[in-house]
């Protein structure tokens, strides 16, 4: 759990950028590049945690929130649709699709 | 210290008639539009929508109809709560132009009180920030001193309540962005327990940590708050099944006989100099109203900053995944894909400082470190919340100074790890879901200027109430602890 | 040389709840784009998703069904990726604890397919294809699914389809899901391998995209020839994930799936872990109800029906939940059976006909027990009963007074047979020879003429031919 070497960081800022969809201007990931590594060492101090025991869950814990499985009206199509920045009548426009990735 | 009336003062004064709804919000909008030059707390100001609003309370009074704990009361909102058809956004280019479709569970319930929704206020962008500075439209002057910040994120509605524009406003808390710039601005600013207040439209930056938080001049106007905006909301998983807490008690605990309250060393020494002094004055005052101080441990609260930007950032990381380009904001071309487009959308509108939060939280959650990172700041934060348990065993609310010094100025914390340190002392209730309140604390001198420090309590969660009884018994105690800023006293003459 | 095929589907279910399963927009097939929509689902800013109870309970009683463990408590991650359909930038499913795990199913030649686990999760929406870009429908975002994984147990396409058609008979049953594929209410994804007899398991490959029947078995063959071929050319089969075209009925590489994804899974901190208790897990056990095999065999003993009329009648839950109230309220199953298999499946396939399923007909059991009730009462004959269920295809309306408005009720007058009886022996004087000389099957050609001098009203055939004889007779 070391934090990245200032040098290897730029390329790592440039994968997590894809991964995040961030378009990142190369200079842009080289200036937040030292930042990143020098937060990622700050928080190394995590490391110290990591033997510790799972501590025992919460009694008090909030679980097992539902509704009930009735249908209620929403927005509607126009006051969804009126906020897109490309529509197509009834639907959302967006640049051609290629695959899903899942 | 209010030399302008608290909300529960304006809303007794309302509700009896002694003035209009109306030409009191009047007097407000002006107020608000001629501070925007020097303070610049609002993002949006809403006249139209408030004078309908204030005419139709007026009307209502006069045919007798019963008024609202909040009845006439205008409060400004962080632009990161949304109300329908108004702009909230968030302090962000990913969200200009936009407008909320649906209001907010809290906004909703400031509604059924009475209030007067007044506008939208700065803040650091989505959260991301402990002054201001981060937000795309406006970065307010704190009303101590112009050329310091507010602190952040809540920059501009702790800034309308310290400028005496408006009596409350409405905030939200996730590491301290509620209780550092009231601290900041000389105001007071409750986080209540984690899930008391509905999160259903609060734009979310950590969902286990964000809590909708007031901030007013006195501390029974929280607690008038507080009665006002907590309760059940079957649209938020994570809202407990509390009744709504109590209005405010008629007068404040003159003695704090028997209370027990603890002091941890180690945050004591983040403090600067006169910092620390104020704070021991702060805990003097405490034991002549008969409490007894005594020292915890809480020694994970050293690692607490590293655990909160770990999970907030993760989560921040996630939430923020939606703002795309496709459904609502701006949008970029890029290379002419989808991929393509929202990347270049998301790169282009969000600012510095989020690009490196959504770096660093998509970075903590990807697998192969996602354990190592997110797992282990988990595992940690629980063992923070047990030792936070084992010191309310001995005592009954823990103090500490709600930041380490005053107000800093403008572009005075340009590295991201100095500005991230300005949480120290508040990020440990957030991790914990414990309801914290900051109240003015006393002054230091920067620059020839006395600035605001606030003193911070904390109880075990769910002791919202206890919190706050002990905040009033203070409050009530050392008046002197709080004065008006120089912007309040000016509009307070005016 | 041999091989053989390792194959594992993967499918989603919709379950058969009113409302999406973080929010309460209805779930509604067909509904104009992007109608059935709310914060929630189209992830506005500041929205939150919380659980539909009937989800959970739907779940739990397809795992029942499937023999499943159900866990005693789960939690809901969430799983990043970006795509135009997917508002919040990840979908709501269940990574690390699903709600139950195991179980399977055994199909009709004995054949075991375990599963692996079932998971609960939320769909996507919609998005088509048109020129330059693409228009996304978000009314099936956050409609609920359970996905189950089976073991690579299926050796076969027609394996792969006798399972799915198994897994969509209990899901139905058990009411859990429609599994309508045509509606979208059923989808596949399969992964599949071929490696030679006893050897260790191969590279498999991904196809998704399937959402028929013969989809599903067209896919699979072709993937099995394609890998086949591959090695038996030297060759090696590519970790992939492939999407089936039905207008070709191949497969090809999914454009775009280059590089993995990486889902940064974590636990949703909007939604809290649900307690799935024992308890109350056994009282869900009563909802399951007979299932199909069960119900089979039951038609068979104590009704006594035949099994490949049971096999009809259960196909689908709501045609057995009609033939059983017929039945009931007829006291013939048989002639109930006989019924529904002839004139009602045949009239529902008949594309004149609106209704898609039983359930959507203008008459019900009742009514078709009425009809034979009036068979029985001697009222109508198999031929007017024909037409009567015809009629009520289309025109609702209480079988006994159908039967009026369109003649068919048989006519008794022996008055007025004779005179039709007589007119139709006029002129057919080699007829009545042959019936004289002891060839009485000759009278059936009469019965036609009998029926035109009816004009239009029933006869009873049996009583006609019984008429004439006697008439001719007494010509003598």
């Amino acid at each position: 759990m070391a934090a990245p070497m200032a040098d290897e960081a730029t390329e790592i800022v440039l994968a997590t950028a894809r991964l995040a969809r961030l378009e990142l201007a190369p200079e842009r990931a080289a200036e937040l590049a030292p930042q990143f590594a020098a937060i990622l060492a700050a928080f190394g101090r995590l490391a110290e945690l990591a033997e510790g025991e799972a501590p025992e869950p919460r009694a008090d814990l909030v679980r097992d929130v539902t509704r009930e499985d009735v249908p209620r009206p929403g927005l509607g199509r126009e006051a969804f649709l009126a906020a897109a920045p490309e529509r197509a009548e009834a639907h959302l426009r967006v640049p051609r699709a290629v695959g899903r990735d899942a | 210290m209010t030399a302008l009336p608290d909300a529960l003062a304006l809303r007794q004064r309302l509700a009896a008639g002694e003035a209009s709804v109306e030409a009191t919000l009047a007097r407000t909008l002006q107020r608000c539009a001629a501070r925007e030059g020097d303070v610049g707390a609002f993002a949006a100001l809403w006249p139209e929508r408030a004078l309908e609003r204030a005419r139709e309370l007026d009307r209502a009074r006069a045919a007798g109809e019963p008024c609202g704990p909040l009845f006439g009361v205008p409060v400004a909102l962080k632009s990161n709560l949304c109300v329908a058809g108004e702009v909230a956004h968030c302090g962000s280019r990913v969200l200009e132009g936009w407008r909320a479709p649906y209001s907010a569970g809290a906004v909703e319930r400031l509604l059924a009180a009475g209030a007067v929704l007044l506008g939208a206020t700065h803040m650091d962008e989505f959260g991301f920030g402990s002054s201001g500075e981060n937000s795309a439209f406006g970065v307010p002057r704190n009303p101590w001193d112009g050329a310091r910040t507010c602190g952040g994120s809540s920059s501009g509605s702790a800034a309308a309540v310290a400028a005496g524009l408006v009596p409350l406003a409405l905030g939200s808390d996730t590491g301290g962005s509620v209780r550092q710039p009231a601290a900041l601005c000389g105001v007071a600013g409750l986080k209540p327990t984690y899930g008391r207040v509905s999160r259903y439209g609060l734009v979310a930056f950590g969902s286990s940590l964000d809590c909708v938080s007031p901030l007013a001049r006195s501390v029974r106007d929280l607690e008038l708050a507080l009665s006002v905006l907590s309760g059940a909301d079957g649209r938020d998983a994570t809202c407990l099944e509390l009744p709504p807490s109590e209005p405010p008690a008629a007068a404040a605990p003159a003695r704090l006989d028997g209370l027990r309250f603890g002091v941890a060393e180690a945050q004591l020494a983040a403090l600067e100099g006169d910092a620390r002094a104020r704070f021991d004055a702060a805990c003097a005052a405490l034991e002549a109203l008969g409490a007894e101080r005594r020292t915890v441990e809480l020694d994970l609260a050293e690692h607490a900053l590293a655990i909160y930007y770990v999970v907030a950032t993760a989560e921040a990381s996630s939430n923020l995944a939606r703002f795309d380009g496709v459904r609502y904001g701006p949008r970029r071309a890029g290379d002419g894909s989808l991929q393509g487009m929202v990347a270049a959308t998301r790169g282009e509108l969000f600012g510095a400082e989020a690009v490196r939060r959504i770096l660093l939280g998509t970075y903590v959650l990807e697998s192969g470190y996602r354990d190592a990172w997110y797992g282990t700041a988990q595992r940690a934060r629980e063992r923070l919340r047990a030792q936070f348990a084992r010191a309310f065993g001995e005592v009954d609310v823990l103090v500490s100074a709600t930041t380490p010094g005053p107000a800093f100025r403008l572009g005075e914390r340009a590295d991201p790890l100095a500005m991230y340190r300005s949480d120290v002392l508040t990020v440990p209730a957030s991790l914990a879901g414990l309801p914290a309140l900051s109240l003015p604390g006393g002054f230091v001198e920067r620059d020839g200027r006395a600035l605001p420090l606030g003193l911070q309590l904390s109880a075990p969660a769910r002791e919202d109430a206890r919190v706050l009884r002990v905040a009033r018994a203070l409050e009530a105690a050392r008046p002197e602890f709080a004065r008006p800023s120089p912007v309040a006293l000016a509009e307070a003459s005016a | 040389m041999s091989w053989e095929a390792v194959i594992g589907l993967e499918v989603h279910a919709q379950l058969a709840t009113r409302s999406k399963l973080f929010c309460a927009c209805e779930v509604r097939f067909g509904a104009p784009p992007n109608t059935l929509v709310c914060p929630v689902c189209t992830a506005q800013p500041g929205a939150l998703p919380v659980a539909n109870r009937e989800a959970f309970e739907l779940a739990v009683v397809a795992a029942l069904a499937l023999e499943c463990e159900v866990a005693p408590e789960c939690r809901f991650d969430r799983k990043h990726y970006v795509y135009c359909d997917l508002p919040k930038g990840f979908q709501i499913t269940q990574y690390e604890r699903p709600y139950c795990s195991g179980g399977g199913l055994t199909l009709a030649s004995g054949k075991r397919v375990r599963l692996v686990r079932i998971h609960l999760e939320e769909d996507a929406g919609k998005t088509a294809h048109e020129g330059p870009y693409s228009l996304v429908d978000l009314n099936r975002a956050g409609v609920p699914l359970i996905e189950s994984v089976t073991e690579p147990d299926l050796a076969s396409a027609a394996e792969a389809q006798e399972y799915l058609a198994a897994l969509k008979e209990i899901l139905q049953y058990t009411g859990a899901s429609g599994c309508d594929m045509e509606k979208g209410e059923l989808r596949c994804d399969v992964n599949v391998s071929v490696r030679r007899p006893g050897e260790a398991l191969r590279t498999k490959v991904e196809i998704k995209n399937l959402n028929s029947f013969k989809g599903v078995g067209l896919a699979i063959e072709h993937e099995i020839a394609r890998q086949t071929a591959l090695y038996e050319a030297g060759g090696t089969v590519a970790q992939e994930t492939r999407l089936f075209d039905p207008e070709r009925g191949v497969t090809e590489l999914m454009r775009g799936k280059e590089d993995a994804e990486d889902y940064r899974y974590f636990p949703d901190p909007d939604l809290p872990p649900h307690t799935l208790a024992p308890e109350w897990v056994e009282r869900l056990r009563s909802r399951q109800g007979e299932l199909p095999a069960a119900r089979r065999a039951r038609y068979v003993r104590t009704l006594g029906l035949s099994p490949y009329d049971a096999g009809v009648l259960t196909a689908e839950r709501s045609v057995a939940d009609f033939f059983e109230a017929t039945a009931r309220l007829s006291r013939r199953p048989k002639e109930a059976a006989n019924w529904i298999t002839n004139e009602l499946l045949r009239g529902l396939n008949d594309p004149a006909v609106e209704a898609g399923s039983i359930d959507e007909l203008p008459f019900r059991a009742h009514d078709l027990a009425e009809v034979i009730a009036l068979v029985e009462e001697g009222r109508i004959d198999s031929n007017g009963a024909r037409a009567l269920i015809a009629a009520l295809f289309t025109r609702p309306g209480r079988p006994r007074d159908l039967v009026r408005e369109l003649g068919l009720e048989l006519v008794r007058d022996a008055s007025r047979l004779e005179q039709w009886c007589r007119a139709a022996l006029e002129g057919q004087e080699a007829v009545v020879a042959d019936v004289r000389a002891g060839k009485t099957k000759a009278v059936g050609a009469l019965i036609g003429r009998v029926k035109k001098a009816a004009d239009g009203m029933a006869v009873d055939a049996r009583e006609v031919q019984a008429m004439l004889l006697r008439l001719i007779e007494e010509l003598e």
